[in-house]
């Protein structure tokens, strides 16, 4: 690893930081005082039950009631309904349940029942195909936790059964209207004996319910140590937070502008400082048909310009297509996919898709792949995906996709 | 960083996330009272009522509650009264309201009286309580109870030119709203999209309607049958017109048709039972609405379903298993299955709770047949039920279908009825 450590300290700093402090932050949406009014219930008391692992004031940063304030009956139901969205946005509890007593002056006691989800995941990931004459293979087998500390540090570990092996520590979170996400990736390359780091801190601050603006900063230490900057606009969601929702989507759009630093003391970097910019957008678009069967579109479109480090330059993703030998500063992605449950066991869903990708510098290329998977959702793998797909050569793909 | 060193890093995370775990799966041993209990729950249902047993299950030790799906109420009913003659019996079993009667006047099952505490009686609805209440003696715990409502396709109301968040109120709306719903969209001369369904499954969907226009369907002493009064007979005019003077309701599907055309888009309006909100709004293809089941006169829905009764005859097990029928339908839990089914909240404090208000006023369907309760009543009890029901079923098609006058075929049917009554009487 290079010895220019600074970078690297510093992230490591502010990892802790936020994983130790999780309270770390500044109110938002404060609630009004109480008041005398008769016709406002007084929360006299909050309290939070069923979290085991979940650190009581990690929930408690979600939840936009304040103990000692008073509130309409419609407001305290907003209020109610908009917590419960809030931690069900972190993927760690299977149901969130408002429990009321009321004492002898009307006050409400209000208690916070919570069953939390199975935190550990493990399974396969990667692929295995055959392209152009030749067998490949990036296979891994990785371990999940989610939650670690109680305040859903999410700890990924993937061991890889081709040259690469990697680790990835991830926070996410948030209080209040703040949605923090704090990513910490390293690789290490066997083939060019080649150690890189990603440090991506990133910071959203909710406009409402289904519109967030912020921005993640990237720092590189890899072949360029890179700076970057992508603020981001988010509308919508990939999640179905209600049950009468037909169709449901998630448009995010991100430009970004990036630096390289030169390199120092023969640590690598570039050779002279310089820049790259782009902009990518996702969309995503989810259309539940008939029984349960949900049609998927999701749709990338990226350009790159400068001087992109080569760790992070544009590549395909079309399943049956090899990944990792074509590379371009423009990229269109779209991937259509139907996901079928079994009726007669639901975990079990049947994955038809067709993924499109046009890729290339000045001269473009485009790529065709199809295929059928099964994803199994189980208590340890969220879900376990097998897939068969067709492109330029033939795929086994074990690789979940977000 | 080398590789060794991440090789035993991952293997350090691997371990701590592992002993971790099995440090928070380990449990105690110790002897366990197992309870069987036979339910008529399918699809998504019997799932929600699974996932139930099973935390039930996890957070008793010494009671182990043994799920066994038995068929339909009917099905399950037969099996039942073949496993009281063999002595073969479940500890607890789900039995229809409908149902109920054929136990209790063969003295097959015991009163539960002395086990339910004044609490639970005075916070489990009334209504309730009555459907499993025979006498002054209570033989089951309800446990879930419907109400018709009226689902709607909100996406068919917009294509018809009908504000969707302004359902019919009456029948005689549903007749206008019908006539503009009923569509032949390829001009063959077919009708594609019919504008109402109502399943007249004798007993169940009369009852309700006459009640609506001040009738009864039995006397209260269970003596006579009085559906075939002038009540009954405007009911079923009202319907015969629905099929043959207005054209906006098929005259010969079957229930099972017209579930399927239902979720096809193929009917436009239909009264379903509350119990299948949450399938219909995760499976249909278009927007549901739900509305209280429209009136004629008066306002009336009938109230089904089934409770639990207990059969264990020893004592340590009798009270183990209502142990846990009062566990299953404690307030928690009467919120939980009502969310997870569509069935409705049994008791006041559940339906009073800030947990199911900010529920209903997200999830707005579900608050409509909790709404109904004030005028819902259970069926007209008697151990004939069943007989009577297929009488009143073939008399209905015998209108319906072959568009007899409603008088005749009504008088022939009660005739039939009077003599089962007649026939219990004298037993």
């Amino acid at each position: 690893m290079r010895k220019n450590h600074t970078v690297l300290i510093l992230c490591l700093v502010f990892t802790a930081l936020l994983i130790l402090f999780p309270g770390l932050g500044f109110g938002l949406d404060e609630a009004d005082p109480a008041n005398e009014n008769s016709d406002l219930i007084l929360l006299k008391k909050l309290q939070i039950e069923g979290n085991e692992v979940t650190n009581t004031g990690y929930i408690l940063s979600f939840i936009t009631l304040e103990e000692g304030s008073s509130y309409e009956i419609d407001t305290l139901m907003d209020e109610i309904n908009r917590s419960r969205e809030n931690l069900q946005r972190t993927d760690l509890f299977s149901e969130v349940f408002f429990n009321d007593e009321f004492d002898e002056e009307e006050n409400l006691l209000l208690t916070i029942e919570l069953r939390e989800r199975n935190y550990l995941f493990f399974g396969p990931g990667g692929h295995a195909g055959y392209e152009g004459n030749d067998f490949y293979f990036r296979n891994s087998l990785y371990v999940e936790y989610k939650n670690l500390f109680g305040n859903s540090t999410t700890i990924y570990c993937e061991l890889g059964f081709y040259e690469n092996q990697g680790l990835i520590l991830l926070l996410q979170g948030g209080l209040k209207r703040i949605r923090y996400d704090l990513e910490l990736e390293y690789e290490h390359r066997a083939a060019t004996d080649l150690d890189s780091i990603l440090f991506m801190p990133g910071l959203a601050y909710a406009v409402d319910k289904r519109l967030f603006i912020g921005a993640d900063i990237l720092v590189n230490n890899a072949n360029y140590n890179s700076f970057a900057l992508y603020p981001y606009l988010e509308l919508g969601s990939n999640k179905r937070f209600s049950r009468d929702l037909k169709s449901w989507y998630l448009l995010k759009v991100s430009p970004y502008y990036g630096y390289n630093f030169q390199g120092l003391d023969g640590s690598g970097g570039a050779e002279t400082p310089s820049s790259f910019y782009g902009i990518g957008a996702r969309f995503g678009y989810y259309h539940d048909i008939f029984l349960k069967i949900v049609y998927q579109l999701k749709v990338d479109a990226e350009y790159q310009g400068g001087e992109v480090p080569p760790n992070l330059v544009l590549e395909p993703d079309v399943r049956g297509t090899r990944f990792d030998v074509r590379t371009g500063n423009k990229k269109l992605s779209m991937t259509n996919e139907l996901h079928i449950p079994l009726p007669w066991e639901e975990s079990l869903v049947i994955v038809p898709f067709i993924d499109l990708d046009i890729i290339g510098y000045t001269d473009v290329e485009v790529l065709l792949g199809g295929g059928v998977g099964v994803h199994w959702f189980n208590r340890f793998q969220d879900p376990l995906v097998v897939e068969i797909a067709f492109g330029r050569g033939f795929m086994l793909n074990f690789q979940k996709r977000l | 960083m080398k590789k060794p060193t991440i090789l035993l890093l991952i293997l350090f995370l691997i371990s701590f996330i592992l002993c971790s775990n099995l440090y928070a799966m380990k449990g105690k041993q110790g002897k366990k009272v197992e309870l069987t209990f036979w339910h008529s729950m399918s699809i998504y249902q019997g799932g929600a009522l699974e996932n139930l047993v099973d935390e039930y299950n996890r957070g008793h030790e010494d009671v182990h509650i043994n799920l066994i799906f038995q068929g339909l109420y009917n099905e399950t009913k037969t099996k039942l009264v073949n496993a009281i003659k063999t002595g073969d019996i479940p500890d607890l079993s789900q039995v229809s309201i409908e149902y109920l009667d054929i136990f209790v006047s063969d003295g097959k099952i015991e009163p539960l009286n002395d086990l339910i505490s004044t609490e639970d009686k005075n916070d489990i609805l009334n209504q309730f309580w009555n459907g499993v209440t025979r006498g002054r003696d209570i033989y089951a715990v309800p446990f879930n109870q419907s109400v018709q409502v009226l689902y709607y396709n909100k996406s068919a109301f917009k294509q018809a030119g009908i504000d969707p968040e302004k359902p019919p109120k009456t029948w005689d709306d549903v007749i206008d709203y019908g006539l503009k719903l009923t569509q032949d969209f390829n001009s063959d001369s077919k009708v594609d999209q019919w504008g109402v369904l109502i399943s007249l499954e004798g007993v169940f969907g009369f009852t309700p309607l006459i009640r609506q226009v001040g009738g009864e369907f039995l006397s209260e002493d269970r003596t006579r049958a009085l559906f075939n009064s002038e009540a009954g007979i405007k009911v079923m005019r009202l319907l015969q017109d629905m099929v043959y003077v207005h054209g906006i309701m098929p005259s010969n599907w079957t229930l099972f048709e017209g579930a399927n055309a239902f979720l096809g888009g193929k009917i436009a309006m239909g009264p379903i039972t509350c119990a299948g909100i949450k399938y219909a709004e995760e499976n249909l293809p278009w927007e549901l609405g739900i509305a209280p089941l429209p009136y004629i006169e008066n306002k009336s829905v009938l109230l089904g379903g089934a409770g639990i009764v207990v059969l264990a005859k020893q004592q340590y097990k009798r009270r183990a298993a209502f142990e846990f029928v009062q566990w299953l339908t404690n307030r928690e839990n009467c919120i939980r299955w009502h969310k997870e089914t569509g069935y409705l909240p049994l008791r006041r404090s559940a339906i009073e709770s800030i947990e199911l208000m900010s529920f209903h006023r997200e999830n707005p369907n579900y608050k409509v047949p909790v709404d109904q309760l004030p005028y819902s009543r259970p069926p007209d009890f008697t151990p004939y039920l069943p007989q009577i029901d297929d009488i009143v079923r073939f008399a209905i098609e015998d209108i319906m279908i072959n568009r007899k006058a409603p008088e005749k075929v009504l008088d022939t049917a009660a005739a039939k009825v009077n003599e089962l009554l007649t026939s219990e009487n004298v037993k």
